[in-house]
């Protein structure tokens, strides 16, 4: 316990804490909010492909010296892009088109690693993630994302639900397909961008899903789903984080530990179950 | 003075690329009608339906919906609802009742905008029609699906449609749950006048509502009253 004192004392007493913890939560509960689209949608390998697009970005930035930042960013929307005319050109599915571009891009980040000079560590906590380091130019970056997603979910929020809900009767209703589609996986693109260097690319997927499959078995209400999925993103984020510190253990890991205990405990617990069947849900 | 349709299709050709699903394809549609669109999956039925609905541009021919152009046309999809297959919809999704059927204000409420106490009347008002009205605060998924059918029924009638076209709307359904359908939407074109145009197998419901039949096989080939097409199929 006197461990937890001390690292709540840290937080204030070291810079670098509190913009882990600024970060954390931002990014728990930004990816945790569109894994609900993403998990009602059955988009779950979408968060994993673009993550790989954007690491073979932030791998060129350091092959030819750019920011990594940006470039992981403009790889990720390209790669929204090809899924998209992939997807509608080529007629394949979504899944599929992702496969093929997440197979692409991961050789292309095996690429650019190969044809550096030396190895580099920084890059390396894009892949597993070190939420230590986050610099104040990156929270900076984080911010932006995160209050220009949010305020682009909240604005389209009724079209976003209504293609969840069926994508044809959404159509048919006036909303632009496949344009709500592509506006909701560049938003996606952009949350892992943010959240490349606070979990890494490996686990980033699990940022994103989940809190929204947790959520997803403790309530029949959309909007209800969306808030317990932010709590439970947001709560293990930062517990992940202060374990981390006590124990010294890797960031990203101990918050996806988390985060799957979470989902074990949701699912014992969930009154959509059928043992539980008469119970009522957590409204 | 030219008669004004509801439906007019023209010649109309339309598919995917590299997939001509609809090839020459002409009829009209006149309010209050009751018509049934049959013929073999992959035969071009959803294709049409999608012309009708402005989802898709036919690539020869025309087609008018309430005298417009439907394709992109925001004006033609307020008086045109569309009820997608069961099958289509996630049937644990998390939504109550009436979170489902305010979806139907959309094309009046846009982005932004709350419903008015009128356009909530509305939506008790639709549910009602479909024997629903006790259960607007209950779970989507707690519903069977008969009644899951009867609330997009509802989310469909909250607009106020000229017109409704149903993509198979008993299939898959319990004897008990298609006879309800069946009922509403008899209802719904003796008393209210909406015109439905329903792409069904079901045979029930063939005999016991539609009175005129369109058979697709990529091509128009047959288009007359049921009797007619009962006896042919015999």
């Amino acid at each position: 316990m006197q461990a937890f004192f001390d690292m709540v004392a840290s937080i204030f007493e070291y810079s670098f804490l509190w913009r882990s913890f600024v970060a954390a939560i931002m990014i728990g509960s930004l990816c945790s909010l569109l894994g609900v689209f993403v998990v009602l949608k059955g988009l779950s390998f979408a968060g994993a492909g673009i993550a790989h697009g954007a690491f073979a970005g932030v791998a060129f930035a350091f092959l030819i010296g750019a920011n990594p930042f940006l470039m992981g960013l403009v790889f990720a929307l390209a790669m929204v892009l090809m899924v998209g005319v992939s997807s509608q050109k080529g007629n394949l599915n979504v899944d599929a088109s992702i496969g093929i571009l997440f197979a692409v891009t991961m050789a292309l980040a095996i690429l650019f690693i190969g044809m550096m000079k030396q190895y580099n560590t920084e890059l390396f906590s894009f892949l597993f993630g070190n939420i230590l380091a986050v610099t104040e130019t990156d929270l900076i970056y984080m911010s932006l994302i995160f209050f220009g997603v949010i305020a682009v979910l909240l604005i389209g929020f009724r079209a976003f639900y209504y293609w969840a809900f069926d994508e044809i009767m959404a159509e048919a209703s006036g909303i632009l397909m496949p344009q709500v589609f592509y506006l909701f996986l560049s938003l996606l693109a952009f949350a892992i961008v943010a959240s490349l260097k606070v979990v890494g690319e490996l686990l980033v997927n699990a940022f994103i899903i989940i809190p929204a499959a947790s959520s997803y078995q403790l309530t029949y209400s959309f909007k209800k789903m969306a808030v317990y999925s932010v709590l439970l993103g947001a709560f293990a984020s930062v517990t992940g984080l202060v374990l981390s510190f006590i124990y010294d253990i890797p960031s990203g890991a101990s918050i996806v530990i988390i985060l799957g205990l979470e989902f074990l405990i949701c699912t014992i617990i969930s009154p959509k179950k059928r043992w539980h069947k008469a119970a009522k849900p957590i409204d | 003075m030219q008669k004004k349709f509801l439906v007019e299709l023209e010649g109309v050709t339309a598919g995917y690329p590299g997939h001509i699903a609809l090839e020459d394809v002409s009829f009209r549609v006149d309010s209050k009608e009751k018509i049934a669109i049959v013929g073999p999956n992959g035969g071009g039925k959803s294709t049409l339906l999608k012309v009708i609905m402005g989802l898709l541009e036919p690539t020869k021919g025309e087609v008018k919906v309430l005298g417009q152009r439907p394709y992109k046309n925001c004006a033609v999809k307020k008086k045109v609802a569309y009820l997608s297959q069961q099958s289509a919809i996630n049937p644990n999704f998390p939504a109550l009742i009436e979170d489902i059927v305010k979806l139907g204000l959309f094309g009046e409420l846009g982005l932004l905008r709350w419903p008015s106490e009128e356009q909530k009347f509305r939506i008790i008002k639709a549910l009602e029609k479909v024997g629903l009205k006790e259960m607007v605060g209950e779970p989507y998924s707690h519903l069977s699906g008969g009644q899951k059918q009867r609330v997009l029924i509802a989310r469909a009638l909250v607009a106020s449609p000229s017109m409704i076209l149903l993509d198979e709307p008993t299939t898959g359904l319990d004897v008990g749950s298609q006879e309800a359908i069946l009922k509403i939407i008899k209802d719904l074109t003796d008393n209210e006048k909406i015109t439905i145009v329903a792409v069904t197998h079901d045979q029930i419901f063939l005999k016991n509502w539609a009175k005129r039949i369109i058979k697709i096989e990529n091509r128009l080939t047959f288009d007359g009253a049921i009797e007619d097409y009962l006896r042919g199929e015999a």
